[in-house]
């Protein structure tokens, strides 16, 4: 047994016998077994009702009987977005983000009924789950466990007796270190597990689950270090626990909040109130595409005349309306995307900020590492409103198609005044069969990965300034 | 009792500490800072609304002078509504980066409108806004931790406990002195950014008061705490380990757990329900045939039972009939839905009671009124808007009165 376990093993034994140490490290891992248990739960749950919804909107819309085809524009459908995998270890965004959208004509809406809105009070530091477990509670107890491992030593006196004993102070410090990341691993144990798990679940998820469970580890590691780093450090152990009390504090709770701020304060985004009423705006130049006699529409009604060559829109082989509704949702949709693009370029910006702020606070910097790994950030959300979102182009258009091509120009006409007129606009509901089934996922591992690599290295950088410190520290004690 | 002499020797005492001057010092900077971008986020919001409500005026102008049916312009006008920040907002961001503050209605099926959630960027919610009340029930207690845990052990570990014990009349009289001077002192450096900034914005003294009176519940709050730990018969480094793992326990913990006891007592009303019923009511008039819908529509607004009969495939007055009917039909869900928010809240309030800085939230986020009720309020004022939009058209449309733009003056205004 070498010097450095020797002085682990003794610093077990010391944690063993404080009671208090020892209560830390139960509530510890009760804790992170609680809440992967429960988000494991959780999930599963989830994952059944939206998919039983996307299944019930599916089924709804394929049975519906015969209509007009922009009355079934109007119907719309639902989309529902499955939570991603590795959720269960990170839900990341996913409380604060809607679960559903309404699909419709003429409108790009927006993901509705998040969850957060419930209780947020109690969830505004963090939901019941692995990650945060492991990125804001447990630094907190590695500080209540390891603050005095070094300090208490000089404080005591025993330190003389070991450097007696021809212990380096080197070799202490690695000796502290290593029985403090030894509780470190076992708190992360549950986390290898759940990766363990989830890669025989979803074989393709093994690349990021260890992404994740490596910057977990990178981020307990530098807290391991930095605890020991200041152990030694400090004069007195009551210095050394406030200290680091302070730097969790700061790197957990104020800057992420301050960065927060900063980023709204940079980049300001338009509500999506003030969005919707400039679109508006920017559609009058569009047209009304239920007036087909609408300004906006002059100069497209000439166009297809040319091109049909018929000199008026009643004596063209496809229904006019239809028309007007295939070109106004084009115009509108180039609208509404502009809109969409421009605000999530914003969004982008504003998460942008917040890594740059993760140089000064790890915290943020597994934060926002574990969320890009896991599929569960702002870029994926993005992701499904803009999937959403062609899923909508897709089958408006259809339906509109079905308007121009199934439809006479004269009965679409007089429907609202004819009955007979109105039964011939119904077509077949076998059209409804079209329907494409929706299923959302994040993006692909390797673009997840990408996103991540940056925060990888900024641990990196974190882990190296602690490890420097633990080194400096240590020559400065080897010379005295 | 505590005389002003006492008080002020002890003061001078507690002054003279470096580290003591630093840590309220550093407390004030920090209530600056969150009083500062409390602000901004809510002058923000005042500045959108401003110019949201100039733009909605412009369109609905338009809208209305450019129709030629009544339920044409009711079936295109929008309206704006929005949740004016109150003057003390800046004290607590609250539910606005959560729930929508600002929402366009018309006169169609409200619940198809009135669950629109806005765009806000969720990294940014995750983390949380930087204000006041965020600083007064979650930092506070760490810096009167920071300045308490050893106030006994320190002179105790000194050697001086005899000394003091001796030359003082009243032993205690020097512990609880020093106690509220700590005390006083973070006091300070909280409610006088509180004062000096909240009167530049705009804040009403009572809310101030208000707010100075929750800063005084978490400071007492902690201050107990930290010094009946303080005073046990330990190091002081046990004593803040103790208090630090005070602060977990009451700051994280229990809201963490009142949340998942939350869940499982108040089952959630899924709100994509509520749209799915509305949806195929408000859809499926039109395979109905007419006098269904307007039969259920009449029992709800007999004043218009004598309106003539529809009897052609499409009429506005039984388009708009049918989305009041998919109102009426999801009306049961809907209210579940809110019901259920306001039985959550109502049990969060209960955990307060268990966590002071959940509590010490909930007192800031009502005087700034961005609470969980203000969003209901503003909600059931949406209700009650688009209500007076409905009852707007209903005689033009009813009364089948000829088409004239000159109608359409007197739009409700929100």
């Amino acid at each position: 047994m070498s010097i450095a376990t020797r002085v682990a093993a003794g610093e077990w034994q010391h944690l063993i016998r404080t009671r208090l140490a020892l209560t830390v490290i139960v509530m510890m891992l009760a804790l992170i077994a609680i809440a992967a248990s429960t988000s494991a739960i959780q999930l599963s749950n989830e994952a059944q009702v939206r998919a039983s919804y996307q299944q019930e909107a599916e089924e709804a819309f394929r049975n519906q009987p015969a209509r007009h085809p922009h009355r079934v524009v109007h119907y719309g459908h639902y989309v529902f977005r499955n939570p991603a995998p590795l959720s269960t270890i990170d839900p990341g965004v996913d409380t604060f983000t809607g679960r559903s959208i309404f699909l419709e004509g003429h409108r790009r809406n927006t993901a509705t009924f998040a969850e957060a809105r419930e209780t947020s009070v109690l969830t505004r530091l963090g939901a019941v789950s692995p990650a945060f477990m492991l990125q804001v509670i447990t630094p907190l107890l590695l500080i209540l466990i390891g603050y005095g491992s070094v300090v208490r030593e000089r404080e005591r006196g025993t330190l003389l007796q070991l450097v007696a004993q021809g212990v380096s102070p080197s070799t202490l410090i690695k000796g502290k270190a290593m029985a403090i990341g030894g509780v470190a691993a076992l708190a992360a144990a549950p986390l290898l597990i759940a990766v363990l798990w989830l890669a025989i679940s979803y074989p393709s998820e093994l690349l990021s689950a260890l992404v994740l469970l490596t910057g977990h580890l990178l981020y307990l590691a530098f807290w391991v270090m930095l605890i020991v780093a200041v152990s030694a450090f400090a004069k007195t152990a009551r210095m050394a626990l406030i200290t680091l009390m302070i730097l969790w504090a700061v790197s957990t709770l104020l800057i992420p909040r301050v960065a927060a701020d900063v980023a709204a304060s940079v980049y300001p985004s338009q509500t999506q109130t003030e969005m919707d009423i400039l679109i508006q705006r920017d559609m009058r130049t569009v047209g009304d595409s239920h007036n087909i006699n609408d300004a906006g529409f002059q100069s497209f009604q000439e166009q297809v005349l040319a091109q049909y060559g018929v000199s008026r829109i009643e004596d063209l082989q496809v229904n006019y309306r239809g028309l007007v509704s295939l070109q106004g949702e084009e115009a509108g949709s180039a609208v509404m995307n502009r809109y969409a693009g421009e605000l999530h370029a914003v969004q982008r910006q504003q998460s942008t900020v917040m890594n740059v702020f993760s140089l000064v606070s790890p915290y943020l910097a597994i934060r926002n590492l574990s969320m890009r790994a896991a599929g569960t950030d702002l870029i994926n959300h993005q992701r499904f409103l803009d999937e959403a979102e062609a899923h909508r182009y897709a089958l408006i258009q259809e339906l509109n198609t079905l308007h121009a091509h199934e439809l006479d120009f004269a009965d679409d006409t007089q429907r609202s005044v004819n009955s007979e007129a109105e039964q011939r606009t119904r077509v077949n509901p076998e059209f409804w069969q079209r329907l494409q089934s929706f299923s959302f996922a994040p993006s692909a591992v390797s673009e997840r990965l990408l996103s991540a690599a940056p925060l990888l290295l900024i641990l990196l950088l974190w882990l190296m300034l602690a490890a420097g410190l633990i080194r400096k520290i240590a020559d400065k004690a080897g010379k005295a | 009792m505590i005389s002003a002499k006492d008080f002020s020797r002890e003061a001078r005492f507690i002054a003279g500490n470096r580290t003591t001057r630093l840590t309220w010092l550093a407390l004030m900077v920090i209530c600056v800072l969150a009083l500062v971008l409390g602000q901004a986020e809510i002058q923000r919001q005042i500045d959108t609304i401003e110019r949201t409500q100039a733009q909605d005026e412009i369109e609905r102008a338009v809208t209305l002078s450019s129709s030629t049916e009544y339920g044409g312009a009711a079936y295109a006008a929008f309206s704006l509504t929005w949740n004016q920040p109150d003057d003390a907002a800046f004290l607590a961001i609250g539910q606005r980066d959560l729930s929508p503050w600002m929402l366009r209605v018309r006169a169609l099926a409200l619940e198809g409108q009135i669950h629109e959630a806005d765009n806000f960027n969720p990294e940014l919610s995750l983390a949380g806004r930087f204000d006041f009340g965020f600083v007064i029930a979650f930092l506070l207690p760490l810096f009167v931790i920071v300045l308490m845990y050893d106030v006994y052990a320190a002179e105790r570990e000194a050697g001086r406990i005899p000394m003091l014990t001796a030359t003082a009349a009243h032993p205690g009289k020097i512990w609880s002195m020093r106690i509220v001077v700590l005390a006083a002192g973070a006091a300070a450096a909280c409610i006088l950014p509180l004062w000096v900034l909240g009167s530049v914005f705009g804040g009403s003294a009572s809310a101030l008061l208000a707010a100075s009176g929750a800063v005084l519940f978490s400071l007492v709050f902690w201050t107990l705490l930290a010094s009946l730990i303080a005073f046990g018969n330990w190091s002081a480094s046990v004593s803040a380990a103790v208090l630090s793992g005070c602060w977990l326990v009451l700051a994280l913990l229990v809201p963490l757990s009142g949340k998942l006891i939350i869940d499982s007592a108040v089952p959630g009303v899924d709100g994509a329900q509520i749209s799915l019923v509305q949806r195929e009511t408000v859809n499926g008039a039109w395979d109905l045939p007419k006098p269904d819908t307007m039969d259920k529509f009449y029992a709800s607004h007999p004043e218009w039972s004598h309106s003539a009969p529809v009897d052609m495939p499409f009429h506005w007055k039984w388009y708009f009939a049918f989305q009041q009917v998919g109102d009426e039909t999801a009306a049961p869900l809907s209210q579940a839905y809110r019901e259920s928010i306001a039985r959550r809240d109502q049990l969060t309030g209960l955990v307060a009671w268990l966590s002071p800085p959940v509590a010490t939230t909930r007192l800031m986020q009502g005087i700034a009124q961005t609470d969980v009720d203000s969003v209901l309020a503003y909600e059931q004022r949406i209700r009650d808007h688009h209500e007076q939009i409905r009852r707007y058209f209903y005689p033009m449309l009813f009364e089948e009165i000829p088409f004239s733009t000159n109608n359409l003056t007197g739009f409700p205004a929100f």
